[in-house]
């Protein structure tokens, strides 16, 4: 099915949040799914840009930039071409840990069509330190074209005293 | 009232504090006087003169003795002192100054993790619990009001601005291994239920207690840490500073959970095996692997306590 993911667009005046089309060709019925799945679709894409760029089809449309984009891509800080030099690919398993272990450490929280899924409410008083709860088991029920929005949080790296 | 105003009847209190204890300390007589003195006339520079006092040095020479204890030496000398710890307090007092060799002999910023079944080593922190304890004497709230900062008046702002640190850990992990279930219950709902009271003492306190269902709330609360990184950082770098199930127990958790996958976890477990200093550079070039090997083995040695030898420490001065 055709699920739609929120992206955030640079290279415009206002940066929006547009939502890119992804098709999911598994079936999807837990969060652990959904974001497997994801990172399985986007590191294809990731391959695809790559060989693209390795066998020299060098004329990606991404890397002719109009006055416009290039202003917005100095101020995120970098401007680069869209084309991949390092030809080194994650590891499709090692990445999908990494994700979904950054899920459970609350680093991303998603949300389907606006509202949270696999949202952290158990009470500390009820952890279990045997077998604590994975929130990547929770079932979802995701519909053709539904919204997804990935949100990466940052570690508050305050002194706590 | 506004915040200078607070601050003027905290220190006001404080000043009265001081008075009424140079006032008792009058009255006294011989060496407790002299050592007293000392300890509160200017309380970091004092600590290089006490062994030299008079009771200092009695208290040195008692403590050369084998399986000689701190609190033997105190309980003759308290007769002398009385009234300068209050009478509820005492036995906790005798207490803590027994349970120092289980803890760290320095309480600096640059301690290394050693502790001393000598007790020689620890005359500083003994004079820094007489002090401790006396203060605790002098502030009509029972301790659990004080860590919930159930406290107020002019007391409620002496502890909000000026009680640095609050109440000692060592006095708190004296009352969790007696098991004060008035203690437990309140940092209890503290670590559940209202983490903006938690402070770093109540972390020391319970880590340097042997109270097991205390370090299971602390484990609890460490896994539940998510974003936090400030959280575990606190909670990690002081697992060391107290008794050896603390920190078993507590790194058992980080390993069982792999914890160190976090960079305050890996700084914690540099500082405790010293492999890492200040500079957080450091944390580049040793690696993840290096870190957990060198817990694992300060693991493996804390099991078998009897294969490490503990060189004996030449302590020139009382200073930490």
């Amino acid at each position: 099915m055709i699920i739609n993911i929120n992206m955030k667009q640079i290279g415009k005046k206002r940066q929006h949040i547009r939502p890119v089309p992804l098709e999911y060709k598994n079936s999807i019925k837990t969060i652990k799914d959904l974001i497997a799945e994801t990172v399985s679709i986007l590191l294809k894409q990731y391959q695809k840009k790559t060989d693209a760029s390795q066998s020299g089809e060098s004329f990606i449309p991404d890397a002719i930039y109009s006055e416009e984009e290039l202003d917005a891509l100095a101020e995120i800080g970098r401007i680069s071409f869209g084309m991949m030099y390092n030809g080194k690919l994650p590891e499709e398993q090692n990445a999908i840990q990494t994700a979904l272990q950054a899920f459970e450490d609350g680093l991303i929280r998603i949300f389907l069509n606006d509202e949270e899924i696999g949202e952290d409410t158990i009470a500390i008083r009820d952890i279990d330190l045997e077998n604590p709860r994975l929130r990547q088991t929770e079932s979802i029920n995701l519909r053709e074209g539904d919204t997804i929005t990935f949100i990466r949080m940052t570690f508050l790296a305050g002194r706590m005293y | 009232m506004d915040e200078r105003e607070e601050r003027k009847i905290a220190n006001q209190y404080e000043q009265k504090l001081r008075q009424e204890t140079d006032s008792f300390i009058a009255e006294l007589k011989g060496n407790v006087k002299e050592y007293l003195t000392g300890l509160h006339s200017n309380r970091y520079s004092a600590y290089v003169h006490l062994s030299d006092t008079g009771l200092g040095k009695r208290l040195s020479s008692h403590l050369s003795v084998a399986g000689a204890k701190p609190s033997d030496f105190f309980r003759k000398e308290m007769p002398n002192m009385k009234g300068y710890i209050a009478d509820e307090l005492v036995n906790d007092f005798y207490a803590s100054i027994d349970a120092l060799s289980e803890w760290q002999i320095s309480r600096s910023e640059y301690r290394r993790s050693f502790r001393s079944k000598n007790y020689r080593c620890y005359t500083t922190r003994i004079a820094q619990l007489v002090y401790d304890y006396h203060r605790l004497s002098q502030m009509d709230a029972t301790i659990v009001d004080l860590i919930t900062g159930n406290v107020s008046g002019d007391l409620g702002l002496f502890c909000k601005y000026n009680y640095y640190g609050g109440v000692p850990e060592e006095i708190l992990a004296i009352r969790l291994d007696n098991n004060d279930s008035t203690l437990e219950k309140a940092i209890e709902d503290i670590i559940y239920d209202n983490n903006s009271k938690l402070s770093i003492n109540l972390i020391r306190g319970i880590v340097m207690s042997h109270n097991v269902k205390m370090y299971e709330a602390l484990g609890k609360l460490l896994l539940a840490a998510r974003l936090s990184e400030g959280l575990r950082q606190a909670i990690c770098e002081n697992i060391d500073r107290g008794t050896k199930e603390a920190f078993l127990y507590l790194f058992q958790i980080i390993m069982e959970h792999n914890l160190i996958r976090f960079s305050s976890v890996m700084r914690a477990a540099g500082t405790w095996t010293g492999l890492l200093t200040i500079e957080s550079k450091d944390l580049d070039r040793i690696s993840q692997k290096q870190i957990i090997s060198g817990a694992m083995l300060l693991r493996r040695y804390m099991t078998d306590w009897n294969r490490l030898s503990i060189l004996p420490l030449k302590v020139r001065s009382t200073r930490g």
